[in-house]
């Protein structure tokens, strides 16, 4: 077998085509590191494009960035690699805004981008964990749908937890 | 609309002022949207997960009726146990107060204070440590009923010392219990210190020799006293653990698995999914020991045999670490079957692993020293009745 006949069945390339119409052109290695992708080209075999009606195009590219650099640490696989992807998963989801946060986290659980999602959710986790009730009603704009006197009551009841 | 992947994933600002524009748009659509509310109740469950902490996920509960309703169905817990606000005049929800101060003084072993209080001298105990009232695990647990996994954390009032500083006496144990108590290491020191090993490499290896070949180490009166304090001391923390262990599982019946650690890292229990059902189905059959361990406050230790490595100077290479006094101390049930049958170093291995608790940090230099101590020859071997 020649080295060039290797390098092109190595790579091959898929498109992927986002809700808004944008389409990305992938190495299949760096795609398939999201689940939904990797039955799609499993099922369908030659098919090179994919259509991702759930996904809009700024999100799709964020999670591709993020699967990219996941492949390629991958690839060259030292020991030093898992420093590396924690190092650059912590500055992926460093300064995310809630907006972004969400529809990514969306696009990623869509694409069954497990370990995407283990991160993002983790970001989330991060987000609540030791905060006032006021402070994440605020941080992920939720409003209170109790009827009055309920919320209360449930602060009553675990008053432990409100000292 | 269709771009080249060097568009999108290679520079981002030629993209960018295209994408601005749906973005911008997006946003202005969803501006007053709840996020979380778009989130599917499995990927919300996936995140109050992770959150572990019993005190952030109990003030999710009133953040929303979704997130109210969401929460019970929370299995991995963390709960350092919370501190009463002494003011608040005690309900019928908490523990008898004067029961579960006691029963929280048992965790603490008052020998190791003492000893504590003998070693370490800038650091006075606070006066009023024994004043301070906690919740019970169960009260403060009990939103969470459908728990499998718990990691209770104690409180350490009186003022203890750790790794961190030079020239105090260090003991740390981990222990594991089904039924009864399975194993327990301990490993403890006069002083750990970080130190810059002299390069005199011929001069170290006859000081290693000398350690380890020659003639065995042995311990003085005083020091080995000091051992038995610590080995005691361990071994009833650990039990009143237990003792605590057992008051909870009776109301969670999905859990699974317990660790029950303490705030200065210095032990750690653990029970597994197999040893839990094991203690379920046990516990409460045997009436009269059930009765002396109330009174007791902690759970009966079986007879044990005992084996204890001692090292007077150990230095550490990896870690860069001296370690005086070093002794590491293996504990087993007599009726394990393990002192009689299969003696030997693989089977400790086993155990030894890692496990303490503490940081990353302190986890290297305790995984170190076991490791070199064990390849050792024991020093003591011992047994112990039932107490």
């Amino acid at each position: 077998m020649s080295s060039s006949s290797t390098t092109t069945t190595t790579t091959r390339l898929l498109m992927l085509k986002a809700s808004d119409g944008v389409t990305f052109e992938v190495e299949e290695a760096v795609a398939t590191k999201l689940g939904a992708i990797n039955n799609m080209v499993e099922e369908e075999g030659s098919e090179d494009l994919i259509c991702l009606p759930n996904v809009n195009g700024k999100f799709l590219g964020m999670v591709l960035e993020w699967c990219k650099k996941h492949a390629n640490n991958n690839t060259n696989s030292d020991k030093g690699n898992d420093e590396v992807n924690k190092w650059w998963d912590k500055e992926f989801v460093m300064d995310l805004d809630q907006n972004t946060l969400y529809h990514l986290l969306m696009a990623a659980d869509y694409l069954s981008g497990t370990e995407l999602v283990d991160l993002l959710t983790e970001k989330v986790a991060s987000m609540i964990r030791g905060k006032k009730v006021e402070e994440i009603r605020e941080t992920f704009k939720i409003k209170s749908d109790f009827l009055p006197g309920q919320e209360e009551e449930i602060r009553k009841k675990n008053s432990w937890a409100f000292e | 609309m269709r771009f080249s992947r060097e568009n999108h994933l290679g520079t981002e600002e030629s993209t960018g002022s295209m994408l601005i524009k749906n973005v911008s748009q997006q946003e202005k659509e969803e501006e007053e949207d709840d996020y979380f509310d778009h989130l599917p109740d499995a990927i919300l469950l996936v995140i109050f997960n992770k959150i572990l902490d019993a005190k952030s996920l109990v003030r999710c509960r009133s953040v929303s009726k979704r997130f109210n309703s969401l929460i019970p169905q929370v299995e991995a817990i963390f709960l350092p146990l919370p501190r009463k606000i002494p003011l608040r005049k005690p309900t019928s929800n908490t523990l008898s107060a004067k029961h579960f101060k006691n029963l929280l003084n048992n965790f603490i072993p008052k020998s190791i204070r003492f000893l504590q209080s003998i070693v370490s001298i800038n650091k006075p105990r606070p006066k009023n440590a024994r004043d301070l009232l906690y919740y019970s695990p169960n009260e403060a647990l009990k939103g969470f009923k459908e728990m499998k996994s718990l990691h209770l954390e104690l409180p350490c009032p009186s003022g203890e010392v750790g790794l961190a500083g030079n020239d105090e006496s260090f003991v740390k144990w981990k222990a594991e219990f089904g039924t009864n108590l399975q194993s327990c290491v301990i490993l403890g020191a006069n002083s750990i210190q970080r130190e810059t090993l002299p390069k005199n490499d011929n001069l170290n290896k006859e000081n290693d020799n000398r350690n380890c070949e020659s003639a065995q180490p042995v311990l003085a009166d005083q020091e080995l006293k000091m051992r038995i304090v610590w080995m005691i001391s361990s071994l009833i923390a650990a039990s009143a653990r237990h003792y605590l262990l057992k008051r909870i599982i009776a109301d969670f019946p999905d859990l699974r698995n317990v660790v029950i650690s303490d705030e200065n890292k210095r032990g750690k229990l653990y029970v597994g999914e197999e040893k839990l059902a094991e203690l379920r189905t046990n516990s409460g059959n045997d009436e009269s020991s059930v009765a002396l361990e109330s009174s007791l406050e902690r759970s009966i230790i079986p007879d044990l045999g005992m084996k204890l490595w001692y090292v007077p100077q150990l230095e550490l290479p990896g870690s860069g670490c001296v370690i005086k006094g070093a002794t590491l101390v293996v504990i087993r049930p007599l009726d394990h079957g393990v002192m009689n049958g299969k003696k030997g170093s693989m089977d400790d291995g086993d155990l030894l692993g890692d496990g303490f608790d503490g940081n990353e940090e302190e986890n290297a230099i305790l995984g170190e020293a076991v490791r070199e101590m064990i390849k050792m020859k024991k020093t003591y071997v011992m047994e112990m009745t039932s107490f």
